[in-house]
């Protein structure tokens, strides 16, 4: 191919649709199982989703580069559905939205309980939906064979929850510091130091899972599909591969290791600080991954 | 009342969901139909790589009808190929390819092969790139053309992405793709596409499909490769040569339509999705067991 027909804004738009999929499932499974001990991390899940989502739409509207035709385009989408893949996106892509702010409004505003139960069971599975599309998209090109692999989407969806919990962890500390006021819970609970740490030390097993499956998928992902030595070496973009692997993949994996010894030795600043480099570092290699794995395919087209 | 579901509820539900989905996905329709209907209304081109003498004649005329200006080229890797990719303004490209080992003792060429094949959009009988695209700006026009339309395209490039042969590509001047149409003009006025109207070797024909189909079938019979009678289930441009098409760099494609391609994916996806979300719950269960044991042991022992 003479030149890169998808590049980093569509890895943005990708990246965003799964790491919106993924926090307002973490939100909704913890509203679900953990009730009030973990309701912060559910708020921040919701809030996550709810502006990753817009976010991701603007990255497609600045991908798609017609804004003329946007309204219009936006409406053709909608009336393909199920037939292509992008509009099956955009339909996932809106319903979460509109399941994330009502998630928002009555996390932070009250609301009837069974309602909010309703609305996790279904946001569940648009969140789902949601990050499994943005793999499954890749895996429909039929000219890329890189792509066509059914461990691509499932790598993208356990990327996306990875990345999605990852996020509404560190939105915690910082959304406390940005907006002490408006986010009262956020406040308090890191005010409460001990039990953002405690939170740190659950979330961060979970994490660990999310990892260890991640890194199975990527290795069945590479096994089966033609044309993986791309990544492997020689191509422009294998350094950045490898610094997902040891940025986006081990070096939070150590970190979760040293955060469960430091966990008995009281070093709670020491945990937070480290949690928040391995939680940047998870975030950056998921953009990594979307992004050597959609040039990647391109530079054998 | 309590707003938590229990542990137990839940994975009773997951595994509910485990038995029940392949049964939902067995289902779903795999889409792989009949690949081809009504043949004999559908137009088509048949390309005879053993009649092509390179002289580009194709290319041009292409540029010619469909007022496609030249763009800047430069001959690399020591190829004829020029250009080596399709785009906004090219759509039609004369592949060079030398084939075999020279050697000075073998008789006449010296074992070597001079192959040449016109190529430009297939016009799937079942496209790619209108499956995927969610602006439904292009169409299959029943007597073959696959056909779109400026106005609806919105540039997101997945068309370009799930051609087998990356065809569609991105104008930026229009901000729309743009492909060989098969001269669906022309076609409207009873002739041939621009193309085949000036092969000197009649390396290109013209004929309805089901013809072409045939004259495919009969060559294969002769020993000749063909490329679009059965690749992603047929195509309204069939090829035939005497050497194997990857050399054109043409990839092996199965018959599978787009459709049946698409639920193939989605199928596995689910199954290695059900696996994957069982090995996480039941990792997510055991160490929840874990934990729970460790803290009794502690406060027993605290006891
Ligand atoms: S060759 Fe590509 S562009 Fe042409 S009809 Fe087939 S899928 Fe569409
Ligand atoms: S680039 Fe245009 S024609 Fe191609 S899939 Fe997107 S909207 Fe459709």
């Amino acid at each position: 191919m003479s030149e890169f027909v998808w590049g980093p804004l569509m890895a943005t738009y990708l990246f965003l649709g799964g790491l919106a999929g993924g926090a307002y499932l973490i939100s909704a499974l913890v509203d679900l199982f953990k009730g009030e001990d973990y309701e912060v991390l559910s708020k921040s899940g919701a809030l996550v989703s709810t502006v990753a989502v817009i976010a991701s739409v603007v990255v497609l509207l600045l991908e798609i580069k017609r804004f003329e035709v946007a309204p219009l385009s936006f409406l053709n989408a909608f009336r393909q559905f199920p037939g292509s893949m992008i509009s099956v996106g955009t339909w996932l892509l809106t319903c979460l939205l509109v399941v994330s702010v009502v998630t928002v409004i009555l996390a932070f505003f009250g609301g009837n309980w069974l309602v909010r139960k309703i609305v996790d069971v279904v946001g569940i599975v648009l969140s789902l939906g949601t990050a499994a599309y943005t793999g499954l998209v890749l895996s429909y090109c039929r000219g890329i064979p890189f792509w066509g692999s059914p461990f691509l989407p499932a790598l993208f969806t356990v990327s996306g929850i990875l990345t999605g919990l990852t996020l509404a962890m560190l939105m915690i500390p910082v959304a406390a510091y940005i907006m002490p006021k408006a986010l009262n819970s956020f406040w308090e609970l890191y005010e409460r130091k001990a039990s953002y740490v405690g939170m740190i030390g659950q979330t961060e097993k979970y994490c660990q899972v999310l990892t260890v499956v991640e890194i199975v998928l990527l290795a069945l992902y590479m096994g089966t599909t033609p044309t993986t030595g791309i990544l492997l070496g020689g191509s422009s973009v294998s350094l950045l591969f490898y610094v997902y692997i040891a940025l986006g993949l081990l070096l939070p994996l150590g970190i979760g290791y040293l955060n469960s010894k430091w966990e008995h030795q009281g070093k709670d600043m020491m945990i937070v600080l480290s949690a928040m480099i391995g939680q940047v570092m998870v975030l950056l290699g998921g953009f990594i991954l979307r992004y050597v794995v959609l040039i990647g395919g391109q530079l054998i087209h | 009342m309590t707003d938590k579901v229990s542990r137990k509820d839940f994975l009773m539900a997951a595994g509910a969901s485990l038995l029940v989905a392949p049964m939902a996905l067995e289902g779903l329709d795999r889409g792989q139909r009949a690949p081809v209907q009504h043949l004999g209304e559908q137009r088509a081109v048949v390309v005879d790589v053993t009649r092509c003498i390179g002289c580009k004649a194709c290319q041009i005329a292409c540029k010619v009808w469909n007022k496609l200006p030249a763009e800047k080229t430069e001959v690399s890797d020591g190829e004829f190929t020029n250009p080596k990719f399709f785009s906004p303004i090219t759509w039609k490209i004369v592949r060079f390819k030398e084939i075999g080992d020279y050697d000075e003792d073998a008789a006449g060429t010296g074992g070597l092969k001079w192959r040449m094949l016109s190529d430009n959009c297939k016009h799937c009988l079942e496209p790619s790139c209108v499956s995927v695209c969610p602006a439904a700006a292009l169409w299959k026009r029943s007597d073959g053309p696959v056909l779109y339309d400026l106005d609806r395209c919105v540039g997101c490039g997945y068309c370009t992405m799930a051609c087998p042969w990356g065809v569609p590509r991105f104008d930026d001047d229009l901000h729309a793709v743009r492909k060989c149409t098969m001269c669906h003009d022309r076609i409207d006025q009873g002739l041939e596409p621009s193309c085949v109207s000036v092969c000197p070797t009649d390396s290109l024909q013209y004929m309805n499909l089901e013809e072409a189909r045939r004259v495919a079938v009969d060559a294969e019979a002769n020993g000749l490769y063909t490329y679009g009678v059965d690749e992603v289930g047929g195509t309204s441009w069939i090829y035939i040569s005497d050497v194997p098409f990857s050399e054109f760099g043409l990839p092996e494609y199965s018959t599978v339509t787009q459709k049946g391609f698409e639920s193939d994916i989605l199928v596995k996806f689910a199954g290695a999705g059900l696996f994957v979300g069982g090995a996480i719950l039941a990792a997510v269960k055991l160490y929840a067991e874990r934990r729970e044991a460790i803290m009794k042991s502690g406060s027993e022992g605290g006891n």
